[in-house]
């Protein structure tokens, strides 16, 4: 069993915080991704875990166990780099075995511990040859194979696929899961794609700025979002200041700062107050009758088109449209625009404005 | 290699460092000349100082080479005859001023009567070369590696820096001052019992061990801390990873740097003299033959300098392909 706590970790270089104060549980076998933008202290927060950064405040618990002041090679991690490091010198399987074989173990045991896990990942072929020859993919699951080689049930990736092809990338995610759920391991995984995120995860914890904003499932992430940050981070969103007009049947009538008025099933915020509307694309239509906007780009993203129009002071609304037709829809063109009442959501609109409260850092 | 060069012209002409080496020879009947020697070999110190802070200074101020661009005049040396001429003229200077008066000594000694000749002395002075550079590069290993290992590892601290820079001191001042000083503080200290030997291989050390954290400190540099963090993650000790790990993968630096070293060692004058006057390394012994100025000097002299000449290239080759290796 594998529990990881984080009580008030925090990283401090001088007068810059990279983390502060992160309080966060992992459960025995959950997969939990760490996402963020570039320089949100994910990956920091991740070597602190591993210890290869020693943390200047709170602790890092593994098993219950507080890890101040134990070096990196006692916490019993399998940890996977974003740079892949296979050692160039030594060939695959001796890349693999080498966690056994720091551990001491038996030849025999080296040698079979090396293979069962390049089984796993579908090179046992490969093992004979120097890490140079293999593909990136290829490597990364060399890789995956040598961090899990060490036995360790706590697996801790830090942006394993970003330095791969987008395809590999894509099929790599699955094989991670699958592995880590068979494996029963305890996964940390840190990544900057919302997408990969989502994917894989049991959980989310959103980061920015050194700070979590917001903890859930990939699901409630991207459906129900508690900050402004997370709506905008997580897939893509329209985001729409206005403030209530009325409240009825369950129902808040907002009149949007472009004129138009929309309807949300919401009721938390009173008459008059100032909102804001995080609504995604893909619940967004054409109407008889709401915002009027003039479309200004048509996409085709394959299985739907993207459309883009901009409302009368200037903000940008993007939909989705299944079928394109022309006669509807050419650029140029004056729409009716109403959103899902149901998937609309509202936040109090923040004081230093929207800009401010999506900022990446 | 620049005292060799001028003691070895038989003429009266003295650069700082053979100043050195003469003078040093004559302290043995003229006690008067210790000041100054001391003085001149201040002086070099000195004077080289100020060139590394001049020169490091220049690099972080004016930003050399300059950023301005000249969009005519170097399209026009970026094409054409200029650039062909450019090379012809690099590989001639190579062979007429270099290759050709290094290889010289070969006919040389073919042309002449060959003279009596004993290899007795000069194949000890070679052997004594030999001993001190072997010894000295061994020194250099165990002290230049921990030091390169520090230096590149703390490249955000303020001490690396200062190192990095002090360990180039040796590099830049001239060794026929540096062996005087070195010479001077080793036998007016009285803990230590300094024997001639002893002197020489600790003045070779100083100016050659720079050699070997040059080198070893670059490689460390290019190397992805992650290696070692990787081998920290999979239960080996430090010492562990840096054996199984980063070693094999700097391995073939340390020997380039060693290599250097040896070959700096067994090519030094100046400093040998100037540290102990009786020393008799091969290019010290060469010197002698060629200040004898006799005929059978020169012949020895030649024939000494093709072996030593030999043994370089012998060197160079094998650095060659040390080097060409890491870089695949």
């Amino acid at each position: 069993m594998v529990e990881v706590k984080l009580v008030g970790l925090g990283k401090r270089y001088g007068s810059v915080v990279a983390v502060n104060n992160v309080d966060l549980t992992v459960a025995d076998r959950e997969y939990v991704t760490i996402l963020g933008p570039s320089g949100c202290g994910k990956t920091t927060l991740i070597r602190m875990i591993a210890g290869i950064i020693e943390p200047t405040d709170g602790e890092v618990y593994i098993d219950g166990k507080d890890m101040s002041g134990v070096p990196i090679e006692d916490r019993d991690i399998g940890y996977v780099f974003q740079n892949i490091a296979l050692f160039p010198h030594l060939t695959v399987q001796d890349n693999v075995s080498y966690g056994p074989r720091a551990r001491d173990l038996p030849p025999e045991d080296q040698a079979r511990i090396s293979k069962r896990f390049l089984e796993m990942v579908k090179l046992l072929d490969k093992m004979g040859m120097l890490p140079d020859e293999l593909c990136g993919g290829e490597q990364q699951k060399v890789s995956l194979a040598r961090a899990l080689s060490s036995g360790s049930k706590l697996l801790l990736l830090d942006e394993p696929l970003s330095a791969l092809d987008s395809r590999v990338r894509v099929d790599l995610r699955y094989e991670l899961r699958r592995l880590a759920k068979e494996l029963g391991l305890t996964t940390i995984h840190v990544t900057h794609d919302q997408e990969e995120a989502q994917s894989v995860s049991d959980r989310i914890v959103l980061m920015r700025a050194g700070t979590v904003v917001e903890t859930g499932t990939p699901e409630e992430l991207y459906t129900r979002p508690k900050r402004i940050f997370t709506a905008n981070f997580i897939g893509e969103t329209n985001l729409l200041e206005g403030w209530v007009l009325e409240i009825k049947d369950g129902v808040s009538v907002i009149e949007l700062r472009n004129g138009g008025k929309v309807k949300v099933n919401q009721t938390d915020h009173p008459v008059g107050d100032a909102v804001v509307i995080s609504v995604r694309p893909e619940f967004v239509f054409l109407a008889d009758e709401g915002m009027r906007a003039t479309v200004t780009a048509i996409t085709y993203m394959g299985t739907y088109w993207r459309i883009t129009a901009n409302t009368e002071d200037e903000e940008e609304v993007a939909f989705d449209s299944a079928t394109l037709d022309e006669n509807l829809l050419t650029i140029g063109k004056e729409v009716y625009l109403a959103v899902n009442p149901k998937a609309a959501v509202l936040y109090p609109r923040p004081q230093d404005g929207v800009q401010e409260a999506i900022m990446l850092e | 290699m620049i005292a060799l060069a001028t003691m070895a012209d038989p003429g009266s002409f003295a650069t700082g460092p053979t100043l050195i080496g003469d003078w040093k020879h004559g302290l043995v009947d003229n006690a008067d000349l210790a000041a100054p020697l001391a003085f001149v070999s201040i002086l070099l110190i000195l004077l080289s100082l100020v060139l590394l802070v001049v020169i490091k200074l220049v690099i972080m101020k004016v930003h050399l080479p300059m950023g301005r661009i000249w969009p005519r005049p170097e399209k026009l040396f970026s094409r054409g005859w200029f650039p062909k001429t450019k090379d012809g003229l690099a590989v001639l200077f190579l062979v007429l001023f270099v290759l050709i008066p290094s290889f010289f000594i070969f006919t040389y000694v073919v042309s002449v009567e060959p003279a009596s000749f004993d290899w007795g002395p000069f194949m000890e002075s070679l052997m004594f070369s030999f001993l001190v550079a072997g010894v000295v590069t061994v020194i250099d290993i165990a002290l230049g590696v921990p030091l390169a290992l520090y230096i590149a590892k703390n490249r955000t601290g303020r001490l690396s820096e200062v190192l990095d820079v002090l360990v180039n001191v040796p590099l830049i001042v001239p060794t026929a001052a540096l062996g005087y000083s070195l010479g001077v503080f080793w036998t007016g200290q009285n803990i230590i019992p300094t024997y001639d030997v002893l002197l020489i291989i600790l003045a070779h050390v100083a100016f050659t061990y720079p050699l070997v954290v040059r080198n070893v400190a670059g490689a460390v540099e290019e190397v992805d801390p992650a290696f070692e963090e990787t081998a920290r993650t999979l239960g080996a000790k430090p010492v562990q990873a840096f054996r199984r790990v980063l070693y094999p993968i700097i391995k073939s630096s340390i020997l380039a740097g060693a290599i250097m070293a040896f070959t700096r060692s067994l090519g030094e004058t100046g400093a040998t003299q100037a540290v102990v006057a009786s020393a008799r390394t091969a290019p010290v012994y060469i010197v002698e033959l060629i200040q004898l100025k006799t005929a059978s000097g020169y012949y020895t002299a030649g024939l000494a300098c093709i072996v030593l000449i030999i043994v370089s290239f012998v060197f160079m080759l094998a650095l060659r392909y040390i080097t060409n290796r890491r870089s695949h």
